[in-house]
């Protein structure tokens, strides 16, 4: 374990703020919870070899816990270090493996779903949704409404190159239409790191990070910032690089929501006359409240005039990037997507509103109406206009 | 406000107070925090005065606030702007789904602690169990809890106020793990299982007394409310909780809902630490985003955000933006400096101003009502000169 990380857990207060935050904690009650796992875990471990603790495994890696710490333990990532303690079977290294490496799992997206008796061999939970490759056709939408505002990367994570490469057109195209002139990153598909990090793979974490940061570094010198769809991603490139990998993009990181505020007026004004009358629940994924808060997605669902829409309660959904395709997690992951569901039901909203693929698939099979990005709904509600205008 | 931004740096029960007066008239916030404030360190009453210098216990805070002179924060603020910030926060908690009293006190009222003392406070949630003057009472022992051993408060109560407490154990339900504290038994009670369990242990106790039946605070965190109702209704008790220590269920409580209200106020919040305040009005955070923040405040007073720190030298400083806000021997400057806005110093809210000690005192409720409103006052102004420019 890395120094720093002993003089951090030391640290800790015993406060229990971050166990008040844990979702895992409030419908496993077997779940030892972030202070045990984390803190206190590495503590004795640090003076003695001990065994990791049983349910490492069911933390999410949502880094709630760690961002509710008054004194900056980087509880989550503790936790990753103790799960890379726990012994595993062939079969789940085989699976873990895979989906620790997102960008390569993404390329078999053209297979469609896994049949049966090989997702009991694979140890994918039997009842889960798995992401299929999406198929959107997506148009241009005209002039830049506003004055030019700079060069841009838009970030394509592993998800969206692989499974919903028209969400990253929609996006590009919303950016074009604002004024900023966009790039797509990376050239070739490749993952931030999240993924094995959260699987209590660090070393893998760092690895990938690195391949990814080969793979975008020349394009970086000519842009302005570098603009995030993923919540996950956006806080993995912009807070865990330089904190927990060693290294950083080296241009501010930018969630996609937030560079909507740059959004010129007219184009809010546009999408305010549309007629269509749909009422979303908008969901800030648990990474993403960590990342960079909290109320910015209602904010851009009144602001783009889907009037009623209202802002999740539900702190995580439970799908936690790959962690509801695990058998082992199924049930933890299902309890905290009915929250969600029954805040969809009782609103009766059409959508949701959220900011990441895996999130809005597990969101989509639990509540029955339509999860997607707000880079989506943006664009379809501007298409909407662009149809009522003619 | 005329519409334009404000940031506010901190989510404790200041920073959300100031954010819902600026949502209300019209402004547009922004919550810029790092961690997670510090309603869940404590059950959420808000004291206005309890104790004397010497220890004693005050029952009229409003008589002793008006009574104070000189240099003394209470010399400046009438009876009637008291009511009225006190009448503010209650009817917002009631708008925001947090109950209080059914009337504005007018009085402190005695709340019970976990060792089976009784203290006062001014306003508290509802589910706090709190009596005018102290009588009998029935204490619910909860297994494995370790904030609270009913035996001991029941004796100590006893002692303390002259009046009976008896106790009542609840057994465990079958998911129950010897870990749990009030926070899992509270997870576990917002359940449908949970909820059918209590009531069933509640009704195997039986009726056969008229005391309050106080329990712990752990009746669930959303569906409290309702629980405690229905337990009410079994046991043909009133019912109550006494706060505990953190992680403390009622404090968890008034954030969910009051931040939750405040969302769908279009409030914004913003995960991440200060780092910096520039001269061109943008708040700069340690992992390089940037904030405009045409008008700032502070409410990082409290006791997780350090607020003002103290140099050997008897230098003040602002934790948060490393500013020179004064000089130690000047008690004071605390509170001017949580009061002035000039062009790099911004508005600070919820700390300790002109001598007053929430820890010694009780009075930090008064606190963050004082220090809010005075800064809203401040704001206002500086809008309506604006205006006339």
């Amino acid at each position: 374990m890395a120094t720093e990380m002993w003089e951090h857990f030391d640290a800790c207060l015993k406060c229990t703020l971050c166990v008040s935050q844990c979702p895992v904690m409030s419908v496993n009650p077997d779940f030892p919870g972030p202070k045990a796992l984390g803190p206190e875990w590495s503590r004795e471990a640090h003076l003695s070899e001990i065994e990791p603790m049983d349910h490492v495994d069911d933390c999410t890696f949502c880094q709630l816990c760690e961002a509710s710490c008054p004194v900056e333990v980087p509880i989550a990532h503790l936790i990753a270090h103790h799960k890379a303690q726990v012994a595993r079977r062939w079969r789940q290294r085989v699976r873990d493996g895979l989906l620790a490496r997102p960008h390569l799992a993404a390329r078999a997206a053209f297979l469609g779903d896994i049949p049966g008796p090989l997702r009991r061999l694979a140890g994918i939970a039997r009842e889960v949704r798995l992401p299929r490759r999406r198929v959107s056709v997506v148009r241009r939408l005209g002039e830049p409404l506003g004055l030019r505002r700079g060069k841009v990367g838009l970030f394509l994570d592993c998800y969206t190159k692989g499974y919903d490469p028209g969400l990253g057109r929609q996006a590009a195209e919303l950016l074009r239409l604002w004024g900023f002139e966009v790039v797509e990153l990376p050239p070739k598909s490749g993952c931030c790191g999240a993924a094995a990090y959260a699987a209590g793979n660090p070393p893998l974490a760092r690895a990938n990070g690195r391949r990814l940061k080969e793979l975008v570094n020349p394009a970086l010198s000519e842009l302005d910032m570098v603009i995030t769809l993923n919540a996950t991603c956006d806080g993995t490139l912009r807070d865990e690089w330089p904190k927990f990998y060693g290294y950083s993009l080296d241009v501010p990181v930018v969630p996609f929501d937030e560079a909507a505020l740059e959004a010129p007026k007219e184009f809010w004004d546009r999408l305010q006359s549309v007629s269509s009358t749909l009422v979303l629940l908008a969901h800030t994924t648990c990474r993403g409240k960590v990342a960079r808060g909290d109320g910015q997605l209602f904010w851009l669902a009144e602001q783009a005039g889907y009037r009623g829409s209202q802002p999740a309660e539900a702190l995580c959904c439970g799908a936690a990037g790959s962690y509801a395709f695990k058998e082992e997690h199924q049930e933890t992951a299902g309890r905290l997507g009915a929250a969600l569901s029954d805040e969809v039901k009782k609103l009766r909203a059409d959508g949701v509103m959220t900011d990441s693929g895996t999130c809005a698939i597990h969101i989509e099979q639990g509540s029955g109406v339509i999860a997607r990005h707000p880079a989506y709904w943006l664009y379809t509600r501007y298409l909407n206009y662009l149809e009522e205008v003619r | 406000m005329d519409g334009s931004d404000v940031v506010i740096v901190g989510r404790g029960p200041a920073g959300l107070l100031m954010a819902t007066l600026v949502a209300e008239s019209g402004g547009r916030v922004t919550i810029v925090a790092d961690g997670q404030g510090s309603l869940p360190l404590w059950g959420g009453q808000f004291d206005f005065r309890n104790y004397e210098p010497d220890g004693k216990p005050i029952a009229d805070p409003f008589f002793w606030w008006t009574r104070q002179s000189g240099d003394h924060p209470g010399a400046a603020t009438s009876s009637r702007e008291w009511i009225r910030w006190w009448s503010y926060l209650r009817q917002l908690w009631q708008r925001i789904g947090i109950p209080t009293t059914r009337h504005f006190p007018r009085k402190n009222a005695l709340l019970l602690t976990p060792l089976g003392r009784t203290k006062p406070t001014f306003l508290a949630p509802q589910w706090h169990f709190t009596q005018e003057t102290a009588g009998s009472v029935t204490l619910v022992s909860v297994p494995g809890l370790m904030d609270f051993q009913a035996k001991a408060a029941a004796i100590q109560y006893q002692r303390a106020t002259g009046k009976s407490a008896d106790v009542v154990e609840i057994s465990t339900p079958p998911s129950w793990h010897v870990r749990w504290q009030a926070l899992q038994w509270a997870w576990f009670l917002d359940t449908m299982e949970g909820r059918n369990w209590i009531l069933g242990e509640v009704g195997r106790l039986g009726v056969n007394s008229d005391r309050p039946l106080i329990f712990p605070q752990m009746l669930g965190i959303e569906q409290a409310e309702s629980l405690m109702q229905s337990i009410a209704e079994v046991s043909q008790r009133v019912v109550g909780e006494i706060p505990l220590l953190p992680p403390a269920i009622g404090g968890i409580r008034v954030q969910r809902r009051w931040e939750r209200w405040l969302k769908r106020q279009r409030v914004r919040f913003i995960s991440g630490r200060v780092l910096d305040f520039s001269r061109r009005y943008v708040l700069e955070l340690t992992n390089g985003r940037r904030i405009p923040a045409g008008r700032l405040v502070l409410a990082t007073g409290g006791v997780l955000g350090g607020g003002v720190r103290v140099y050997p030298d008897g230098r003040l400083e602002d934790s948060v933006m490393g500013i020179e806000v004064g000089r130690a021997e000047k008690l004071a400057d605390l509170g001017a400096a949580g009061l002035r806005q000039s062009e790099r110093v911004p508005i600070a809210v919820g700390r300790e101003v002109g001598g007053c000690d929430p820890d010694r005192h009780g009075d930090g409720g008064a606190m963050i009502l004082l220090t809010v409103h005075q800064a809203y006052k401040i704001l206002r102004g500086a809008d309506a000169r604006a205006e006339e420019r």
